[in-house]
């Protein structure tokens, strides 16, 4: 009876339809938000998940530091964690996408490229305070230059932006959070044996190697994002010809 | 405004309507309220709370009364048969709310047919968050006593 009873309540107190509603709303010069109250008003949209996972690398990498000191174990286990930082970047990306938000860009004063970017935009700079946050913590307490010590972390960390954007640029199914899942985890384990199997990975040796496969990676993540950013906007023109 | 400006004018303009009655006063009181709320300069960019709406339309709905020299009091009663009959609306329930005193609608047309939180009502009613909810319990318990269980089934 309760829930008939609060049903009915919505209409009881219906009022009769205004004259001048229309008439009132297109002449009212109310302040629409501007750039940055959209960029900010994003933050908001954006999941806690990700803040949390961030901020507990922060502290896991601060703790490991202060227990274990920075050796090149140490190394390897932060750079195979680091992708899953960008899992839970990738899957806001691909929420947005797989969740029909393109029906939404079209009442918007935004539209979904430009709420994607402005996303992204927001999370690729948490991802690099994180990033640098925890470069600065290691490079102190290693002989490892600031320049190598980035190479060898953010690689498997480009690696995993390339193989799940790859993935998100290709599908649009609801699973497809879960493909970039299973992609991070399969980075995660590799560059783990990798560095377990081959002892003179992190050495002066390879330089050469860590070089290459950091370009070949950034160019490709590059690439994917580009066309990423050209979807969104066939996207936008298919949704204007139907609207 | 975080929520669309049309819906907003809607439910203002309800709020404003239950309060004095009358179509067209209703509708200055609503078009006057969102003005009052965007000549806030202070909060151009920031928005203000949806409360702070609901306070303006409830202070302008008092002005008018205090101006029209009417007793708020005696206009209880929820939208007369006439013109609300186009509307799907159970007439035992608008009835039995009717018999309810006015603060208590008041707090079902905002908690219910406007949808507000009860953290807003208790914003715009000025009471605790506590408050809102026993009285909604109550105003529930008064309908559903009211209401025979036989009638309200029928809707």
């Amino acid at each position: 009876m309760k829930y008939k009873l609060k049903k009915e309540l919505k209409t009881v107190f219906d009022a009769p339809a205004p004259a001048r509603k229309e008439e009132f709303i297109n002449l009212l010069e109310y302040p629409k938000a501007n750039r940055l109250d959209f960029f900010i008003s994003q933050i908001g949209y954006i999941r806690k998940r990700v803040w949390i996972l961030s901020l507990l690398l922060f502290i896991g990498t601060l703790i490991g530091l202060y227990f274990s000191g920075a050796s090149y174990s140490f190394v390897w286990v932060v750079s195979s964690v680091l992708p899953f930082v960008s899992l839970v970047t990738i899957s806001e990306i691909a929420r947005s996408i797989t969740y029909n938000m393109d029906e939404l860009e079209m009442s918007c004063k935004y539209n979904l490229l430009e709420v994607s970017l402005i996303r992204i935009g927001i999370l690729g700079v948490v991802n690099l305070a994180v990033f640098i946050g925890i470069l600065l913590l290691l490079s102190g307490k290693t002989d490892l230059g600031f320049i190598r010590l980035g190479i060898y972390l953010s690689t498997p960390y480009l690696l995993n932006c390339y193989g799940s954007l790859f993935v998100i640029n290709r599908s649009k199914s609801r699973d497809t959070v879960y493909i970039c899942g299973s992609v991070t985890a399969l980075v995660s384990i590799l560059n783990s044996l990798i560095s377990i199997r081959i002892y003179d990975i992190y050495t002066e040796r390879n330089r050469m190697f860590w070089a290459i496969a950091f370009i070949m990676f950034a160019v490709l993540s590059l690439k994917e994002i580009v066309k990423f950013i050209k979807r969104m906007e066939d996207l936008k023109w298919n949704s204007s010809l139907t609207a | 405004m975080s929520l669309s400006i049309h819906d907003q004018y809607d439910k203002i303009y309800k709020y404003c309507y239950f309060k004095v009655k009358d179509k067209q006063t209703a509708e200055d009181l609503t078009q006057e309220t969102f003005l009052r709320y965007f000549s806030q300069k202070s909060y151009i960019n920031k928005g203000k709370p949806l409360a702070y709406l609901y306070t303006i339309a409830k202070n302008l709905c008092i002005d008018f009364y205090r101006k029209s020299g009417k007793d708020e009091r005696l206009n209880e009663e929820v939208p007369a048969n006439d013109e609300v009959t186009a509307f799907e609306t159970s007439y035992a329930v608008k009835q039995a709310v009717s018999t309810l005193p006015v603060e208590l609608q008041e707090m079902l047309l905002l908690r219910y047919a406007n949808e507000l939180s009860i953290n807003e009502i208790a914003q715009i009613m000025n009471i605790s968050r506590f408050s809102v909810y026993r009285r909604l319990n109550k105003a529930l318990d008064l309908l559903k006593g009211v209401l025979r269980k036989e009638d309200f089934n029928e809707i």
